[in-house]
């Protein structure tokens, strides 16, 4: 017999079975029952704060990573300082190429084993992958604190810093202006797109700018930021 | 069933705020101060206790990993049952796909007591029996409503359903019960008063803790 040909409940009947089920005992929870669903939700207690424990010490990792970044910031204002604005006010390019020379290693902090900011990789960075190639300099450290301290290879050096020396002051104006008030990672003066430019990682996360520093005012030749 | 006196004197909506800033014991406290009532839906609805106790955990742990979800739109009690009686009716849902040969022996919970008298021992089993009857729908909201002690409103909430559908389903209910029944004596003595929850959504609104 299905549903729709049960006969109604008269009033009389549908009072009687209300009080019938009304009047049926509630099964008390059994204790294995209650055990074994605390035990979960123990399990589960004990599972969330194991994984804030570990957003805890991910975001201190994370504030000691932006730490570094920020010292390595720090260091390169007072590198770009020093062999930039400094031999501009005394007029002393050939001291400053001799500074430069040293300029990774003041950057370089050996204690907090920090990479150099000013680099002449040399590149030739294309559009599609000019973000890759910058990171990847980033990674590297400036080619001139690897090069041999011997007299020819100091000669080559000298030649090249002389470049930077000379491009040093206008970058330096153009890189920061437009990344003011972000750390700068890694500012490598090459060429973009078959023209030169300066590629500047800063930022964090990672931003990496191509600039054109030839003109007065910085132009973005491209930009991409970096996502994990 | 005798009241229990709770050591936390928190109402359940603070523990659950509680529970989601973090306080490790939240959680479990509001399962221990509800737990009885939670495991009689949970048994009534599934009919099965192995199945009661499985859906009863996974409604805990879902509602622990989605507490900071709940609105406060509804008391924490019924968001509890409400996740309880979707857990059953999504488990047995689950059961009809996967059909399997039910055991004869209805388990130790439905073992005489003692100290109950044997009318109510009686009255516990055919109930139980006349809901495993029942089409899944009507018995959950026979369950809520009529031996629970929930308003239709409250019910349809939990069910997600109009409350029209929640008359109707009780309606067939208990028709069917009448018929399943029908053949046994009442048990004495029978009150003609309609059902109330002393813990249920229905007495709280008229005070109770939240």
């Amino acid at each position: 017999m299905t549903d729709s040909e049960l006969p109604p409940l008269n009033p009389q009947d549908e009072a009687a079975l209300l009080a019938r089920l009304a009047n049926t005992p509630s099964p008390p929870i059994p204790p294995a029952v209650s055990q074994r669903v605390a035990a979960a939700i123990d399990q589960e207690a004990q599972a969330r704060a194991e994984q804030e424990e570990a957003n805890v010490v991910g975001i201190t990792r994370g504030r000691r990573g932006f730490r570094v970044l920020a010292a390595v910031a720090s260091v390169a204002v007072i590198a770009l300082v020093g062999v930039a604005v400094v031999p501009s006010l005394t007029g002393s390019n050939s001291d400053f190429a001799a500074q430069s020379l040293n300029a990774c290693t003041v950057a370089a902090d050996p204690a907090a084993d920090l990479t150099p900011v000013m680099h002449e990789s040399g590149q030739r960075y294309a559009m599609a992958d000019f973000s890759d190639q910058a990171m990847g300099v980033m990674s590297e450290p400036a080619p001139e604190c690897d090069q041999p301290q011997g007299d020819e290879a100091a000669g080559s050096q000298v030649q090249a810093t002389n470049i930077m020396a000379e491009k040093m002051p206008m970058v330096r104006s153009c890189v920061v202006a437009e990344m003011v008030g972000r750390p700068i990672h890694v500012a490598d003066m090459a060429d973009f797109e078959g023209k030169p430019a300066v590629v500047v990682v800063a930022g964090a996360p990672e931003e990496v700018v191509a600039l054109d520093c030839d003109k007065s005012q910085p132009a973005v030749l491209a930009r991409k930021t970096m996502t994990e | 069933m005798s009241e229990t006196v709770h050591e936390d004197a928190r109402a359940d909506d603070q523990l659950l705020r509680d529970h989601v800033a973090g306080d490790p014991s939240a959680f479990g406290e509001l399962f221990r101060r509800h737990q009885d009532r939670l495991w009689a839906v949970a048994l009534r609805t599934s009919r099965d206790p192995d199945e009661a106790s499985d859906a009863l955990q996974d409604a805990m742990v879902s509602a622990f990993r989605r507490a900071s979800t709940f609105q406060g739109n509804s008391k924490v009690s019924t968001w509890l049952h409400r996740i309880v009686v979707n857990a059953c009716l999504d488990r047995m849902r689950s059961r009809r796909s996967r059909p399997t040969v039910p055991l004869p022996e209805q388990g130790d919970y439905l073992a005489p007591d003692p100290r109950d008298p044997i009318n109510e021992h009686v009255a516990r089993i055919t109930v139980h029996d006349a809901l495993a009857e029942l089409p899944e729908d009507q018995r959950a909201a026979v369950v809520l409503v009529d031996l629970e002690g929930w308003s239709v409103e409250a019910a349809a909430e939990a069910l997600d359903c109009p409350p029209g559908t929640v008359k109707s389903r009780c309606h067939r209910g208990r028709a069917r019960l009448a018929q399943v029944l029908g053949n046994l004596a009442p048990p004495t003595p029978v009150s003609t008063t309609k059902p109330t929850n002393p813990e249920g959504p229905q007495a709280r609104r008229e005070g109770g803790q939240s």
